[in-house]
């Protein structure tokens, strides 16, 4: 892996920023003043970013400053003291904006902040702003989104990825050195990979979901998109653990994250069926070339088959538009800002306003989720569904009987054309095709860069076990400061 | 190809999801969901007799504590500054009847 060539600017490490604004060479405002300045000044091109928080961010920066000088603090209580980051705008952050990307949330201002965003707050880190996304995380392209595609960083002709493509850009751009995303069923990793950047999906449950927008319960999960794996074993360090707003999260070792540069020996497992025809040759060199660094460096590397996972799509896209459509129900146009106007009874105001503030993936999914939940199909596709989720578990467990992680591509293509997909779900759903298992699975999982010269970056994944989320940026790291 | 919903389905499910729909996007959801249903249908191929629905893949237990009043993650300002139309303390909605 090479740094991504198109960062308008190159952060240093995330420890070493918070370490020079502890000792004082650097100032908490002079970051968030330099991250603003990076999108004023590049983002008309790439719409990355929604919106900023420029006068909360400085004021939060100012204080950490005030704190620094005055000498009467902890330094171990602040790891990320004064870095910058961008949140993708599902998430709450008290006193901003925050509209999913969606007509249905224009004007919503957070009256909280997510737990996930608060626990970096409270280690010191600052966010600016709020990237862009396919209007409540329903893509693969941010296409979807209400207020205009964001652009690929590496040829702007062609789509981020999604849903949590603002997010991968401003990664890849070097806006901050970090950002958030949420993936539900790539939507960290597709776009990660179409950018260029290291993505990471924790295991479900892993980091509390209190204060993102909702979409499929059952699959959501908040993680981090950085330049390297020893930073998103930082953020994972202080955004993990359990949380008494989401009453799925998990228990965590907050050591588990310290030392993830051990390099014991492994086996890996390369997924048949991730490994089709449907993926692209130039993909499956780069999982081959994956597959023989671990090689190596004297790991273990078999094939393993996960045959349920052919299925996985169809799976997918019946549990999470079922459970989409009931998280969707509560914007009603009664409760979140956006109402329709000019009408005469609730009735007519739920309707007039659903049908205005929705675009059309939503409205698509929302039915499809209502008509397999409905009485008459719900054992034909929902209840089925359920149980080829855990014929797809009870797969992947056996996989890591003999496997201590699993590898595939992320993708099955390199980013496509603006356009190219906006026609055909299908085609855009099978986007897709590659991640959704892990979310069905709950496990971790992260898509690491291959950085090309003059050609589209490609993504490699790396899929672990439940709560094994350190062994997954442990054996990440070695694939890092390869050359293509 | 036979459709795997109609039309009117299409119909009852727009208002049971509270949407309005113009009859171009009848059209075009009759068919783009009859896609998916037929697209689903490979899920009839597994054998899952004796299989176990999932339904999460978190913690699962039921979560109790104390009943006390603790520090609020939004005031009651705070929540009456969300909703769209408010008189006093009330929300404010269309009439129902």
């Amino acid at each position: 892996m090479s740094q991504s060539s198109v960062a308008v600017f190159s952060w240093p490490k995330i420890n070493d920023i918070a370490l020079s604004v502890a000792d004082g060479s650097m100032t908490a405002v002079a970051n968030v003043e330099k991250a603003l300045s990076l999108i004023r000044e590049y983002d008309n091109t790439y719409h990355a970013i929604l919106s900023t928080c420029e006068e909360l961010a400085l004021e939060k920066a100012k204080k950490i400053d005030d704190m620094v000088a005055s000498g009467e603090w902890n330094a171990e209580e602040y790891p990320l003291l004064g870095v910058p980051f961008i949140a993708k705008d599902n998430l709450l952050v008290k006193g901003t904006e925050t509209t999913a990307a969606s007509n249905m949330l224009k004007g919503f201002v957070a009256p909280y902040t997510a737990t996930a965003v608060q626990r970096l707050e409270n280690a010191g880190a600052i966010c600016v702003g709020k990237a862009n996304l396919d209007a409540f995380a329903h893509g693969g392209s941010t296409e979807n989104s209400d207020f205009g595609v964001t652009k690929n960083p590496h040829d702007t002709g062609r789509v981020p990825g999604g849903s949590s493509g603002g997010s991968a850009a401003a990664m890849a751009l070097g806006y901050t050195p970090f950002t958030l995303g949420t993936d539900t069923g790539g939507s960290i990793r597709q776009p990660a990979s179409f950018c260029g950047v290291v993505g990471f999906k924790p295991t479900y449950g892993r980091v509390s979901r209190s204060g993102a927008v909702a979409m499929a319960s059952s699959t959501d999960v908040i993680g981090p998109i950085t330049s390297n794996t020893e930073d998103t074993a930082l953020i994972m360090s202080v955004m993990s653990g359990k949380d008494e707003l989401d009453s799925t999260t998990i228990d965590s070792d907050p050591n588990e994250f310290r030392n993830v540069s051990d390099k014991k020996s492994v086996t890996v497992g390369v997924v048949k069926e991730l490994l089709s025809d449907a993926v692209a040759p130039e993909i499956r060199e780069e999982v081959e070339a994956a597959a023989q660094a671990y090689r190596d460096n004297g790991h273990k590397v078999v094939e393993v088959s996960i045959p349920t996972i052919d299925v996985a799509l169809a799976t997918y896209y019946v549990l999470v538009p079922a459970e989409l459509s009931s998280n969707l129900s509560r914007h009603d146009g009664q409760r979140y800002q956006y109402s329709a106007d000019d009408t005469a009874t609730l009735e007519e105001s739920y309707e007039k306003s659903r049908t205005s503030g929705f675009g059309r993936e939503a409205k698509r999914r929302i039915m499809l989720g209502t008509y397999v939940l409905s009485s008459g199909f719900y054992d034909a596709y929902y209840k089925k569904a359920q149980k080829a989720r855990t014929k797809l578990i009870s797969e992947f467990n056996k996989a890591f009987e003999t496997c201590d992680v699993l590898l595939g591509p992320t993708t099955p293509s390199v980013a496509f054309k603006i356009g190219e997909l906006t026609d055909d779900p299908i085609q855009m759903y099978a986007q897709d095709i590659m991640t959704v298992s892990v979310n069905l699975a709950g496990l971790p999982a992260i898509s690491m860069p291959v950085v090309r010269n003059s050609s589209m970056p490609i993504g490699v994944q790396i899929i672990g076990q439940h709560k094994k989320d350190a062994q997954v940026l442990e054996v990440a790291s070695l694939l890092e400061g390869r050359e293509s | 190809m036979k459709s795997k919903i109609t039309k009117d389905e299409i119909i009852a499910l727009a208002k049971l999801t509270k949407l309005r729909l113009s009859d171009d996007e009848v059209e075009q959801y009759t068919n783009e969901i009859s896609e998916l249903l037929t697209y689903f249908e490979q899920l009839d191929k597994l054998d899952l007799k004796d299989v176990e629905p999932t339904i999460s893949v978190g913690a699962t237990h039921s979560v109790t504590r104390a009943d006390e009043v603790r520090e609020q993650v939004t005031t009651p300002d705070e929540l009456m500054n969300l909703p769209p139309k408010k008189q006093d303390d009330f929300v404010q909605v269309e009439r129902m009847i």
